[in-house]
């Protein structure tokens, strides 16, 4: 229970602190703001989380972008299911759509889904933006906070609680 | 490549290779598991199978010793089946649907017998094995075929030589007329020894009239006496010619009675045709049809009726379908290749499955089996399973003109049954189940018939014999059996020839025997009766005869006592007048009438 709770604190201490470099952590932001918009069950949503895991990329940052974009996604299911739904209807793209299906696990893989193609493309959308925000923070931001932070002996337990794997992947 | 984490990749290759070495040599018994556990859910019985190969790079599914039990009759396999080998669409399979579209099954066979039992162990069902649903139609239908036949073999059999009146009156005046003979001859010998006293008497008196004639009085009116009762008896013998054709006329309406009572005793009713092919065909129709029925009732149980369930939809959005729904399982085409029995004949039989689904109305065309005979005996089986409707729509058409049938029996065994030769038949079933109702049409015929009657009272009686006169004229058994009502409650009638051509044989040779029995008892009653009238005669004839003598012998006594008396004519005493023409009076040439 103490770990539930913690693990978003600790998740954001290891982002912070990271010694990743700022476009390691801005990749995983933004791999992270695509799997927490997208909804879950497809094979689009694997994929994009065995890239995050696969991938050099700052994994806590992926996480915890995954885990607030998880709340926002929500927010905009609308939105994206309009967004899907001009897409997917939009007649010349059908023989597109239909290979995609009829591709093998085509079913699994979503993209007959307003709201997964919806969210797909506002996660292309904002991927840019977001990558360079992220981008920005982790530059400019990140080592004065790390620095700053790691005065702390709470959040030097937090950072090393993953240390061993976490410092050995970055 | 430094981007990729390969301390992460490569301990989940790994464990990717793993798994796929663990389908590669787990899958099959797992498959194998997984097959026989669902089957023998679907079927309630017992599924074996005695291998399962996959190759999922080809797509191939190759099952060896398939055996699916009888869940009705444990120790008997619903099909067996030695080699099937499937080829599975794969990208199908990717989407998580099971497409056969192309297979071969070889060795089928149907109904085969087990050496294990194939319940499943769970508890019996506690349907009831009560009769069938075509008993109380058939049975009212068949009782009047059976009343007529015990009818006409009670009456067959039954001797109704003793219930003839005319014999026994004619026996009876046989009897009766000795002892009418004897009170006849006392009553002329007293009359006789009487008038010889007499006789003396008048003698006596005569010899000394004198003396005598006190008793002249006496004698006189013993001699009135005398005369009385020989007009007594007079008449009595008078009546007897008359008596004779009273008894000739009684003995005529007993033998009219007789002839009367011989004809009732002996007719027949006219025989039912529709009865008797009841009678005859109306068992091994609804057993076969009962049987029939309850296994397409237990097979429609087994095939998906229900719309396909759509798939739930994802938590969010909305998923757009660009292909129209599919069945999860589909069969494209099978090709069978197995071996039937067919009226007790081996048969080879090759046929075709396609589209067999497990959500039929999703498909464009119904779920349809082909099977037609290997040989020349051209067999042809067409089903039809459609379920694209709301309401279910099976067609089963069977062909078969040259069926070979074994010799059988039809009827009931304990009554009356007639065997059938074996020969070959045309066969045809054409049956529509719409929902639960029930329509169709079963034609058979069979030429070069040989029938044999069975009696099981009297096998060797008359009634087999008239039977087996009648059968013989029946060259052709030919029946159709309409069905409707509902698969639950079926509703059968059978139209036939067959109870016809017996009926019509039977009438006439029946009334041909009938009228011969009842011609032999008649003309054997008149003889018999003749004989006993001529013997009579014959006896009367001779008591005429002897009586004729002895009242002779009296009438010349009486004439003697009557000179006796008188002395002359004029003188003396005076005789009845009558006296000596009594014996003329007695007429008794009357009784040689």
């Amino acid at each position: 229970m103490t770990s539930f709770i913690l693990r978003p604190v600790r998740l954001l201490a290891q982002a912070l602190t990271a010694n990743d470099s700022p476009r390691r952590v801005a990749w995983g932001f933004v791999l992270g703001m695509a799997i927490g918009l997208l909804p879950k069950g497809n094979l689009i949503l694997i994929a994009l989380m065995i890239l995050l895991c696969a991938l050099r990329v700052n994994k806590s940052a992926g996480m915890l972008a995954a885990g607030v974009f998880s709340l926002v996604g929500f927010l905009l299911d609308g939105l994206a299911h309009h967004l899907g739904a001009i897409v997917l209807l939009w007649e010349p793209a059908r023989p597109l759509h239909l290979w995609l299906v009829e591709l093998p696990l085509g079913p699994w893989l979503g993209t007959n889904n307003t709201v997964v193609i919806g969210q797909l493309l506002i996660s292309l959308y904002f991927a840019f933006p977001a990558y360079y925000f992220a981008l920005k923070f982790a530059s400019r931001v990140q080592p004065r906070i790390s620095k700053w932070l790691l005065r702390y002996r709470a959040i030097r337990w937090l950072r090393g609680a993953e240390l061993g794997a976490w410092g050995a992947d970055a | 490549m430094k981007i990729i984490r390969w301390k992460y990749v490569l301990p989940r290759l790994a464990v990717l290779l793993i798994v796929g070495l663990v389908l590669r040599f787990g899958l099959d018994p797992v498959l194998k598991w997984a097959l026989v556990k669902s089957g023998e859910s679907a079927v309630g019985a017992k599924v074996e199978l005695a291998s399962l190969k996959t190759s999922l790079w080809d797509g191939e599914l190759q099952i060896e010793g398939l055996a699916i039990a009888n869940p009705q009759s444990p120790m008997r396999n619903v099909l067996e089946s030695s080699d099937s080998q499937l080829q599975i669409d794969m990208n199908a399979l990717l989407h998580g649907r099971v497409v056969v579209t192309e297979g071969r099954v070889s060795g089928l066979q149907f109904d085969t017998d087990r050496e294990t039992s194939g319940a499943l162990d769970v508890a019996e069902s506690d349907e009831a094995t009560g009769p069938s649903v075509f008993d109380p139609l058939l049975a009212s239908a068949g009782e009047m075929g059976e009343a007529w036949f015990d009818q006409l073999g009670d009456r067959l059999d039954t001797d109704i030589a003793d219930q003839l009146q005319s014999p026994r009156l004619a026996k009876e005046l046989q009897e009766r007329w000795p002892g009418q003979f004897t009170q006849l001859q006392t009553q002329v010998q007293g009359i006789r020894a009487r008038g010889k006293e007499l006789e003396k008497s008048i003698r006596e008196v005569k010899k000394n009239p004198l003396r005598g004639i006190e008793r002249l009085a006496q004698l006189q009116l013993d001699l009135r006496t005398l005369q009385q009762e020989i007009k007594t008896v007079q008449g009595q013998i008078g009546n007897l010619p008359k008596q004779a054709e009273a008894d000739r006329q009684a003995v005529m309406a007993a033998r009219e009675q007789d002839e009367a009572l011989i004809r009732q005793k002996l007719q027949i009713g006219s025989l039912d045709g529709e009865g008797l092919t009841q009678t005859l065909l109306g068992e091994p129709v609804s057993q076969g049809l009962a049987q029939a029925l309850e296994w397409i009732s237990w097979a429609r149980e087994q095939i998906p009726s229900n719309p396909a369930k759509a798939k739930a939809g994802r938590g969010r959005g909305t998923t757009v379908r660009y292909t129209p729904p599919r069945p999860d399982f589909l069969i494209k085409r099978l090709q069978l290749e197995g071996a039937a029995q067919l009226g007790g004949q081996p048969l080879r039989l090759l046929g075709t499955l396609t589209g067999a689904s497990s959500a039929p109305q999703l498909l464009d065309e119904p779920t349809r089996l082909e099977l037609h005979g290997g040989e020349a005996r051209a067999l042809k089986a067409e089903i039809v399973l459609d379920r694209r409707g709301d309401i279910a729509a099976d067609q089963l058409r069977l062909v078969c003109p040259q069926l070979a049938m074994p010799g059988r029996t039809l009827g009931n065994a304990d009554k009356l049954a007639i065997e059938l030769g074996s020969g070959l038949a045309n066969f045809q079933v054409e049956l529509t189940l719409t929902g639960d109702q029930l329509a169709g049409e079963i034609v058979f015929a069979q030429e070069s018939l040989r029938l044999t009657p069975r009696l099981a009272k009297s096998p060797d009686g008359p009634m087999a014999e008239v039977l087996s006169q009648s059968l013989a004229g029946v060259q052709r058994l030919q029946a159709n059996v309409t069905l409707a009502g509902t698969l639950k409650k079926p509703k059968i009638r059978i139209d036939s020839d067959i109870g016809n051509q017996v009926a019509a044989g039977l009438s006439t040779t029946v009334k041909r025997v009938i009228q011969e029995r009842t011609d032999q008892m008649l003309a054997k009653s008149r003889q018999q009766v003749d004989e006993q009238l001529q013997k009579l005669n014959q006896l009367r004839a001779a008591a005429q005869q002897e009586l004729l003598g002895q009242l002779g012998e009296g009438q010349e006594l009486l004439g003697q006592m009557a000179a006796l008396v008188g002395g002359g004519r004029g003188k003396g005493l005076s005789l009845p007048a009558g006296i000596p023409q009594l014996g003329k009076s007695l007429r008794l040439d009357g009784l040689r009438k």
